[in-house]
């Protein structure tokens, strides 16, 4: 019959994590609401571990204090990873050069989220760019409309290579379109 | 209905033979109306590869940008016309017509169905 573990008490471990996910916060500047999170990543990473612990070795305190610090380390790397992979701005971030001023503040309602993201807001630009692609659609074969949506995601010699349609073809209908659209007043923007 | 004008506008000959690219560039550049000479000669007999009148790459522009011509007007695009000036001299002009008033958007529903 196996042999049941003995597991200590884990009693100091919960002070110990507390600690070191409030240290984490403060460090990172995370929110207060991710501390819960945090506490339960480093628990769960300690429990993870206890099979290994040897109580002829040292003190579980002392054993929870070194896993609670490397996994605080692993999760420190990581929340700084994910950071670094994002924008790392905010609404509430000052505008160089201007005293008291947000990035929030010059943003009208107006405009919508798309302004954050630094995308177009203007609706009678985006009007016309809607009439454009439906004066372009118009004067395009509708047959080749499939086309033209599988060459906004592939290359030409991309979509030859998958064998659906031949190389040649491809070439041919984009020679096509070109003169159809050119005939409607629409030149390539290159 | 389309305006009818009185009489054929005079088409400006081009200096350099016309290319299927340009002529759709002038079209797609033309107000109503704008006329243009996109071959002087008789174009069946110049075509004609039998007879070899052209060179074979410039039998083959010529046919092709004939056949262009042929396919913008039956799009609606535009008009083609033949005058006369001589014994087997005839000028091929292609009018510019108003744009057809546009049809159901085809790419808007595209659109709309991706966006949903």
């Amino acid at each position: 019959m196996a042999q049941r573990p003995c597991f200590p008490d884990l009693t100091p471990a919960y002070r110990l994590v507390d600690a070191a996910a409030g240290a984490m916060c403060r460090s990172l500047g995370l929110p207060p609401d991710e501390r819960d999170d945090l506490r339960q990543d480093l628990l769960v990473d300690l429990l993870t571990r206890l099979p290994s612990y040897d109580a002829a070795r040292g003190e579980f305190g002392a054993f929870a204090r070194v896993c609670i610090r490397h996994a605080a380390t692993r999760l420190a790397r990581k929340a700084k990873r994910d950071r670094a992979a994002r924008h790392p701005s905010g609404l509430d971030d000052p505008l160089p050069g201007q005293e008291g001023v947000t990035v929030g503040a010059g943003i009208s309602e107006g405009e919508g989220y798309s302004a954050w993201c630094g995308q177009p807001t203007d609706a009678v630009a985006a009007l016309e760019r809607r009439l454009d692609l439906e004066r372009a659609g118009a004067a395009i074969d509708a047959g080749d409309l499939p086309l033209c949506g599988a060459l906004s995601r592939q290359t030409p010699h991309e979509l030859g290579k998958g064998g659906t349609i031949p190389r040649a073809r491809i070439y041919r209908r984009i020679t096509e379109m070109r003169l159809r659209l050119l005939a409607a007043g629409v030149t390539s923007a290159a | 209905m389309m305006d009818m004008q009185p009489t054929i506008p005079t088409g400006t000959a081009p200096a350099v033979p016309l290319t299927e690219a340009a002529l759709c560039r002038w079209l797609g550049a033309a107000a109503p109306g704008d006329a243009i000479t996109y071959f002087r000669g008789t174009l069946a007999r110049s075509i004609c590869p039998q007879l070899g009148l052209l060179d074979p790459a410039e039998r083959v522009a010529l046919a092709r940008l004939a056949g262009r011509a042929w396919m913008l007007c039956e799009q609606g695009l535009a008009h083609l016309v033949q005058r006369r000036r001589g014994e087997e001299d005839f000028e091929y002009l292609i009018i510019a017509r108003r744009r057809p008033r546009r049809a159901a958007s085809a790419i808007l529903p595209m659109l709309l169905a991706e966006a949903a």
